[in-house]
């Protein structure tokens, strides 16, 4: 009885002490290796890997995360070695102005052992370039539905001097739209705000335009004028030209805005991550991408909120 | 079993209860630890695919951009941490230091210690704002030890003549605009050059003229402005050139300048055991001499009977300290 009861215990003991478990850490092999040692104190690898860490861990991971993806989604064509050897070349030149030294001597400073190296590297930077444009490739129709995006020149009248002397003056500058003359004359004589007067490429996801401007653009099925425009805040009017809504003619200026957008970028990793079971394993690393870049954890064990 | 079960069903019921919670609980504890993965012995940072990334591959990685120079900084903190003992002294003045600094950025700007922390942390690698002052104040008592110690070695008469060093003193009257004075700056101006050609004042009595007539802080120190040489910089240079030419005991002729107004100044001394306990000594002969406070730091790493475990690492830190030919 006595043994049977010892026993109990000793095994809710061990589940409890198991409770204790920590978040697993990855630690570089031979730790204790020492690097050099100053009077007592021994200055080992750890301590080197520990340091390293602190200076940009996540970064490293992230963008060797993307090679390792990009090696695996881009095929290495023809026109992506050339952009990896123009690559190549404008190192060479940079490198060029600041050492004599010969170029394969010179890429040792940057921690490369050979030139086969650093072209390995070159080519997976380039193909790692290349994963938006993959994105946008494969998700270009609903993109073009997610985003709607059209080409558009505004005139914004203000209602500070009274909201009807502010419609009033948007319908006149309406009526002398509908009578032909010339968009940027009428901008320049009416708008309040000049940054809109000119064309631009708009978007559903544009947090700049005012609401019910955005509703308009959205809705919009041809290139035209629009009626007067309410604000949201019901203090200001504004007279929406549309220019073009042909995505065929629209889509270099999209992808360009596309590519501009570090959010579409967030949601384009998040997404090649989430292909590829991006997985971490280390607390430090999954800790400080869950701070700086939340949206590319994608794995669904480890700490919760 | 059975029997055993029916006589201590009560306490098997207990233990079994006991168990199930005890279950639970590390369960929960556990479930949402981040479990860690090891392949080939080798432990694993991150995965894709089926492709794994080891602490080891990171190491290698990371060497490449961090690696040098995290080891050069662990080098330089090693030998000052060896050679130069945080002393109850030394310990006060970084408190000081710290303290005054996190004062400053939370008054004029609402950062504490945490933003400094951060932002040496970024330009300079150090773990703290705290780290960064003891390193710096521990670099100056080693360079100033070692200059003091070797001050024949270190101050050649070349590098003497050249650095034209003295410990000099100065009245000021501020004159906003040189060329066109207001009655009053006029008037102080008048005052102060009458007295100072009278039989009350002299080179004898200059603390006390400063002291009476100059229009800045350094009039509650007799006009002490220190030790002063050629590489001395961020003043006036009207003023350093005046004060340059002087020979010990001399008093210049006033001195006219367009930033500042009219000096008179004085030097004090040229003798170099003045100039010891002058923080500005020690860095101009730093400055001075090119790669002293190399061969310093190396010499004191040597003291400690440094050992690497390569000559890489060795020859990595000798090209860091410029020593390497």
């Amino acid at each position: 009885m006595k043994k049977l009861l010892t026993v109990i215990l000793l095994a809710a003991m061990a589940l409890t002490m198991l409770a204790g478990c920590e978040d697993a850490t990855a630690k570089v092999s031979n730790a204790n290796e020492m690097i050099m040692k100053i009077g007592k104190t021994t200055y080992t690898k750890g301590q080197l890997y520990e340091a390293m860490m602190e200076d940009d861990a996540v970064n490293t991971v992230v963008t060797k995360a993307l090679q390792m993806i990009a090696d695996a989604e881009i095929e290495t064509t023809d026109e992506i070695k050339t952009e990896a050897q123009e690559m190549i070349d404008d190192y060479k030149e940079q490198i060029a102005e600041t050492t004599d030294e010969p170029f394969e001597e010179a890429i040792k400073m940057y921690g490369y052992d050979s030139l086969e190296a650093f072209e390995e590297y070159c080519l997976l930077t380039t193909k790692s370039s290349h994963l938006l444009d993959k994105y946008i490739e494969e998700n270009w129709d609903s993109l073009l539905e997610e985003y709607a995006p059209v080409k558009a020149k505004m005139i914004y009248v203000s209602g500070a001097d009274g909201a009807e002397e502010g419609y009033k003056k948007a319908e006149e500058a309406l009526e002398a739209l509908k009578s032909g003359q010339n968009f940027e004359e009428v901008a320049e004589a009416y708008t309040s705000n000049k940054n809109i007067m000119t064309e631009k490429l708009y978007t559903r996801k544009d947090s700049s335009l005012d609401y019910n401007v955005l509703q308009y653009l959205t809705t919009v099925s041809a290139p035209g004028l629009s009626q007067v425009i309410t604000n949201k805040d019901v203090n200001g009017y504004y007279v929406v030209q549309v220019t073009n809504i042909n995505q065929t003619q629209l889509k270099d200026d999209f992808i360009a805005l596309l590519k501009d957008d570090t959010d579409f970028s967030d949601t384009v990793i998040s997404h090649f991550f989430k292909l590829h079971n991006f997985t971490v394993y280390d607390i430090d690393v999954f800790n400080e991408i869950k701070e700086n870049y939340p949206a590319y954890l994608v794995q669904t064990n480890g700490p919760k909120d | 079993m059975n029997k055993f079960l029916k006589e201590n069903w009560f306490v098997a019921l207990i233990a079994l209860i006991l168990i199930s919670m005890t279950v639970y609980f590390a369960y929960d504890q556990n479930k949402d630890k981040l479990p860690g993965k090891k392949v080939g012995g080798k432990q694993v940072v991150f995965s894709v695919d089926d492709k794994n990334y080891t602490a080891d591959d990171l190491y290698d990685e990371l060497y490449k951009s961090y690696g040098e120079n995290d080891i050069f900084l662990a080098f330089q903190r090693g030998v000052l941490d060896a050679q130069v003992p945080t002393t109850d002294e030394l310990a006060e003045q970084i408190d000081s230091q710290v303290s005054q600094a996190v004062a400053y950025y939370q008054q004029y700007y609402g950062y504490g210690e945490e933003y400094l922390d951060a932002m040496i942390r970024y330009y300079y690698g150090y773990p703290s704002y705290r780290d960064y002052v003891t390193y710096a104040m521990k670099s100056d008592t080693l360079y100033s030890d070692y200059i003091k110690a070797h001050l024949d070695e270190v101050l050649t008469d070349e590098l003497k003549e050249k650095l034209n060093g003295r410990i000099i003193s100065y009245t000021v009257l501020t004159v906003a605009d040189i060329d066109n004075p207001t009655e009053e700056e006029a008037a102080k101006l008048k005052e102060a050059q009458d007295a100072w050609a009278s039989d009350e004042y002299s080179a004898a009595n200059f603390d006390a003229f400063a002291a009476a007539f100059s229009q800045d802080s350094a009039a509650s120190n007799g006009g002490k402005f220190g030790y002063l040489d050629s590489e001395t910089s961020g003043i006036d240079e009207t003023f350093k050139a005046a004060a340059l030419a002087l020979q010990e005991g001399e008093v210049s002729e006033w001195i006219e300048s367009k930033d500042f107004g009219y000096f008179l100044i004085k030097c004090d001394s040229v003798k170099t055991e003045d100039f010891l306990e002058e923080g500005d000594f020690i860095s101009n002969i730093l400055t001075a001499s090119e790669n002293l406070s190399s061969k310093i730091l190396w010499d004191a790493a040597q003291q400690a009977d440094v050992k690497f475990a390569s000559e890489e690492v060795e020859k990595m830190i000798k090209d860091s300290l410029d020593l390497n030919d």
